[in-house]
């Protein structure tokens, strides 16, 4: 598969968890209204050039509670355009641009209620962004690679962040989570309280398997491999037991990077288009 | 010459992410980053969220009569369906943004807590839950829940101030 053909399957699969976001938002919107918990009209005071001046008039304008839905529905024609759109034609800054603007003002309005899943989601979309604008080999190489590092670095860091805590190589954070109402899953959490060394064997692995991730992908056939399809299994995982339903899309969506660079066999034996 | 300035980009972009690591560097850069471009990878780490987080509230009418507690329901509970769909999945995570931020605040400063985002936003929230009579005060409390293997344990992490409801 050539780097043009992985950017255009990078850019429909990344286009699923802003779809899935936007629809949860229309579902359930009152989170956004001025007296909810993502309320832009609190969060803008953060900064004056938010609140005040031209730019906070205009932010207003668009942020406000009565223009949310028709901002929402723009993302989705946006997403559902550049995932429907004939596959030549996808990476287009006539599309990308729009989407990147629309999803930095979602980015603006509220850092509350958000996670990983839409700090990728919006790195993704300026990526393929910028290499829309210059649709050559080189550009689509550096965006596949910068991707790669993305993902790579993410894992590591956490990785790193939870090595230097006792209580995750004990299992302690990880039966915890697993406890909690919010991202917990009450088979899961019980199994762990009851079981500590199954707790303390799979925070071990999860710490060691994400700092070492970039390692492995640097190792001959077939560990890469493994490790990717590890790593699906992991989001899959976290979608399943802790509810983390676009954290799956968002990151498995530029798997392909991966695997255009680390095993591009595999990955045009996956996907013949090119 | 466009495709070096975009790769040139992607170089300074992805540099900027390691730097973000160096101390005094990142905070600076943090500052700096208007477009939030600037990830912060922690997924739990270095120490995961323990507690669920719970906003609960209570009036003072005027003739001072105090009501009981009242929890707000800020998302719902998880479904078998989630790992699909889950709609609710904000509303929980930015109460348990606002509630985190808001005990960071609490430790490292003693005023000026109640014109905090997170305070604000709490209060804005309790205040604009239905009620039969909008006269009195109103105070939120964040009570934390922790399940143990042989019990589940509460703590309150904060009391505010009464407010007038308008």
């Amino acid at each position: 598969m050539t780097a043009f053909g992985t950017s255009v399957l990078i850019a429909k699969l990344a286009m699923l968890p802003v779809l899935v976001s936007s629809l949860e938002f229309l579902y359930a919107p009152q989170v956004l209204s001025d007296h909810g918990l993502m309320s832009w009209a609190i969060f803008r005071v953060r900064a004056a050039w938010m609140c005040s001046g031209i730019t906070g008039k205009i932010l207003d304008r668009l942020l406000s509670w009565s223009f949310v839905r028709p901002l929402l529905c723009l993302r989705i024609a946006l997403s559902l355009a550049i995932l429907l759109i004939p596959w030549e034609r996808t990476m287009t800054p006539l599309l990308l641009l729009p989407l990147a603007l629309v999803e930095w003002l979602f980015v603006l309005r509220s850092s509350y209620g958000k996670d990983g899943a839409d700090q990728m989601s919006w790195i993704t979309v300026i990526t393929l962004m910028l290499m829309s604008f210059v649709p050559n080999t080189a550009v689509q190489h550096a965006g596949l690679y910068f991707l790669m590092f993305q993902v790579c670095w993410s894992y590591f860091v956490a990785g790193v962040a939870k090595a230097m805590a006792r209580n995750w190589w004990n299992g302690t954070y990880l039966t915890s989570i697993a406890n909690m109402k919010t991202y917990g899953h009450p088979g899961v959490g019980k199994f762990l309280m009851n079981h500590r060394t199954v707790a303390m064997t799979l925070s071990g692995g999860i710490i060691l398997w994400e700092c070492l991730f970039p390692i492995l992908l640097l190792l001959p056939q077939p560990i890469p491999a493994a490790v990717l399809v590890s790593g699906i299994l992991f989001h899959l995982s976290n979608a399943i037991f802790m509810g983390l339903n676009c954290f799956f899309l968002a990151f498995t969506a530029l798997y392909p990077a991966l695997m255009f660079v680390v095993c591009p066999e595999l990955l045009s034996r996956f996907f013949s288009v090119s | 010459m466009a495709e070096y300035i975009v790769i040139t980009i992607f170089i300074c972009w992805g540099l900027t992410c390691v730097l973000t690591h160096v101390p005094h560097v990142g905070r600076w850069i943090r500052k700096c980053d208007l477009f939030v471009l600037i990830p912060e990878w922690r997924f739990f780490a270095p120490r995961a969220g323990e507690h669920d987080f719970h906003l609960l509230y209570r009036d003072r009418n005027t003739n001072g009569e105090v009501s009981n507690w009242h929890e707000v329901q800020a998302g719902g509970s998880r479904r078998w369906w989630n790992f699909a769909w889950n709609p609710h999945k904000r509303a929980n995570k930015a109460l348990f943004d606002l509630s985190v931020e808001l005990s960071s605040i609490i430790v490292n400063q003693t005023d000026g807590i109640q014109l905090s985002l997170p305070y604000l936003s709490l209060l804005t929230v309790v205040s604009a839950e239905q009620r039969v009579v909008r006269t009195g005060q109103t105070q939120f409390m964040i009570l934390m829940l922790k399940k143990n293997p042989t019990e589940t344990t509460s703590q309150i992490l904060f009391i505010s101030d009464p407010h007038d409801l308008c």
